[in-house]
């Protein structure tokens, strides 16, 4: 059946759709939990971080991988490969976002607790460690779930550099049957992914605030 | 003149009755007070009796008329009784007077100027048109409070529903809301009353009524419920709600 | 030698303006049209609204870009142009995630305002009119802004159906003059201004707005 044949041949380009997806969201997340962290902790590091946030928010993040693939890539070889471009840009807008997430996430803490932990003599670093990020993880599921989801959507930007991925196949699969129907099939593979891992993140996160009593 | 009366009053929901048959009647400038444990159902019947709610058996009157069996225009009739919940429930976006003024204007359709003129008195019955301006969130509880009764009695409704008016306040709020109140039973304003508030009932009730389980199981004068009731429950309930007098 | 490109980069930056207002104006509408529906609808309409919204939000713009384009002239015989076929879908894509902002800000409204509202005999159609809109309409502004930045930037996905806005128009100008570092860095200039001076403006509004009382976090991350 051709529609089978059609889904085996654009299951090529998933692998790397998915890849781009997951190593950006790990590379948001390991430098956006820190700096959640650090402006916390830093008034004059806040400062500087928010700078960063607000370019990261305020520029398409397709023109933050043209700059990396065709303007660094002169100087730094790494980004000649359109593929550490994508997952470069795509993490570093993914930092300022999930450095949002925290924040947000670790306020909502309540100060009941914290005024506890002082009064128990934990420092403040105790305090982040034990009270605060344990719970911060928790509430901030939903919000990483639709983070993941973007970056799964945002991956397609990569078709701009000629990144194999799954919208590149439906491109090439469209230009080979001219037909309309792969971008249909490649939009329907999509939703497939991005719907059941936000959905699961978001009920987990209730699941366990409501264990927990949080919020 | 009889204001509203119920007939084997009967509400579920699913499998949960929670009114069992009720009879009540209730006439033009009398006031009556319903009091009893929580969950006995005094909310439930209230709303039904402003016609929140529909009653799942029985009849309900208006002046007379069967309304349901009728079928009467329910917003009309609402348009003619003034509820005052537990919450204050005013409308956020609008101020003080606005909110006064808005079910004036549009379920009565009255013209502005013939509107704001009401609703000043209505803030001044209540002592509170200095904050005509002002926004919900700028004001107490208790002020709020106040505002949401000239909002119900800003329409010279045919009678005032109170649910535990009082209930979400603090003593010293409360006192602001019992004296509007008292006011307003002076002026001889059609009045039914849920509330715990037995020193409130005393002074001001024709009639005060026991709830218990979704259904009326005392009823009279309050010199007698109060200081000599039939019913053991009632006795139990008031021994424990007024400390042993 | 940038400054010869002036007149390219204006034009195509008004071409990413005039995408933005229409998908946003579009979205508004079909936005607030599905809420609507949602929350009042029964479940026929509420099942397709939430097809609508489901496909809108799990597929990305480009691949939405690519199949609206493509798909419009082979099933309605009729030609259409990346301007028309770029709009359109940024209508339907925003509108899917406006329908989110506007139901949230519509079930923000406390429910005892409702009953209050019912109490004083007003029918449904006036306390929509009167109390439940006003509200829902300042509730929304923080979340709408997000649609607005993010509709804004994603216009930069146009350049997959050949629209010349900003993005599009600096690819060409960076291959012409073999200067990417500085036309990327001027692209990227020109969005941030654009955006952040939108931000003021649209917090300024909401700040005048607001219902007093009512706090809600600006700068919430949509989900």
């Amino acid at each position: 059946m051709p529609l089978i044949q059609d889904i085996f041949f654009l299951s090529q380009g998933i692998l790397s759709t998915l890849s781009i997806s997951f190593i950006s969201f790990i590379l948001g997340f390991s430098l956006g939990v820190p700096v959640a962290i650090t402006k916390q902790l830093s008034r004059k590091a806040s400062t500087i971080l928010e700078v960063y946030d607000n370019i990261m928010r305020g520029i398409p993040v397709l023109v933050i991988m043209l700059f990396l693939h065709f303007g660094l890539a002169a100087f730094i070889p790494i980004f000649r490969d359109p593929f550490i471009s994508t997952i470069i840009a795509l993490g570093l807008r993914s930092c300022a976002f999930q450095s949002q997430i925290f924040r947000g996430a670790m306020n909502s803490v309540s100060r009941d607790q914290m005024l506890a932990a002082v009064s128990l003599g934990m420092t403040k670093m105790q305090i982040f460690r034990h009270i605060i990020i344990p719970q911060a993880f928790i509430v901030a599921l939903p919000g990483l779930g639709s983070e993941i989801a973007l970056l799964i959507k945002d991956s397609s930007y990569s078709f701009v550099l000629g990144v194999l991925d799954l919208a590149k196949y439906a491109d090439i699969l469209r230009a080979a049957q001219k037909s309309f129907y792969p971008y249909l099939l490649a939009a329907a593979i999509y939703v497939a992914i991005t719907l059941p891992i936000a959905s699961y993140l978001d009920r987990l996160g209730s699941a366990l605030k409501t264990k927990y009593g949080l919020r | 003149m009889s204001v509203l009366e119920c007939v084997d009053l009967k509400k579920s929901y699913g499998r949960l009755q929670v009114l069992k048959g009720i009879n009540f009647e209730i006439k033009r400038g009398e006031k009556k007070v319903i009091i009893g444990p929580s969950g006995s159902g005094k909310s439930t019947f209230l709303r039904i009796m402003g016609f929140l709610e529909p009653p799942t058996e029985g009849r309900i009157f208006f002046k007379g008329e069967d309304v349901y069996a009728s079928r009467l225009n329910l917003n009309l009739i609402r348009s003619k009784i003034g509820f005052v919940f537990q919450e204050p429930s005013l409308f956020r976006h609008l101020t003080c007077l606005e909110n006064v003024k808005i079910g004036l204007k549009c379920v009565l359709k009255m013209r502005d100027k013939e509107a704001t003129e009401k609703a000043i008195e209505a803030l001044k019955a209540v002592k509170m048109e200095e904050w005509a301006d002002y926004y919900p969130a700028q004001l107490s509880g208790g002020q709020q409070q106040r505002v949401g009764i000239a909002r119900a009695l800003a329409r010279d409704p045919e009678i005032l529903l109170f649910d535990e008016p009082t209930a979400s306040l603090d003593v010293e709020l409360t006192w602001e809301v019992i004296d509007v109140m008292r006011d307003l039973a002076r002026r001889g304003v059609t009045m039914l009353i849920v509330t715990h508030e037995i020193a409130f009932a005393k002074e001001v009730a024709d009639e005060i009524l026991f709830m218990n389980s979704g259904r009326i199981i005392e009823s009279g004068p309050p010199e007698q419920i109060l200081t000599n009731p039939r019913t053991p429950r009632v006795k139990e309930f008031l021994k424990r709600l007024v400390g042993g007098t | 030698m940038l400054l010869d490109y002036i007149d390219f980069i204006v034009q195509s930056f008004v071409t990413t303006l005039i995408m933005t207002f229409l998908g946003l104006s579009g979205g508004l509408v079909l936005g607030i049209l599905s809420a609507l529906g949602d929350v009042y609808g029964n479940r026929f309409i509420r099942i397709i609204i939430g097809a609508y919204v489901e496909f809108f939000r799990g597929s990305p713009l480009i691949v939405q870009l690519l199949l609206f384009y493509f798909s419009f002239p082979v099933l309605t015989g009729i030609k259409w142009d990346s301007f028309t076929a770029g709009a359109v879908t940024l209508m339907l894509n925003s509108g899917a995630y406006q329908k989110g902002y506007f139901k949230g800000a519509i079930e923000a409204v406390s429910k005892d305002q409702l009953l209050a509202a019912r109490s004083l005999g007003m029918t449904s159609g006036q306390i929509l009119r009167h109390i439940v809109l006003p509200q829902a309409f300042r509730i929304v502004i923080p979340s709408w802004t997000n649609e607005y930045v993010s509709l804004g930037l994603s216009t930069s996905a146009l350049t997959v159906i050949g629209l010349r806005e900003l993005t599009t128009i600096s690819k060409s100008i960076a291959a012409q003059t073999f200067e990417p570092l500085e036309v990327y860095s001027l692209t990227g200039l020109i969005y941030l201004t654009w955006i952040s001076i939108s931000i003021k403006i649209l917090n300024y509004i909401y700040s005048r707005v607001k219902i007093p009382g009512l706090e809600i976090s600006v700068g919430a991350v949509p989900s």
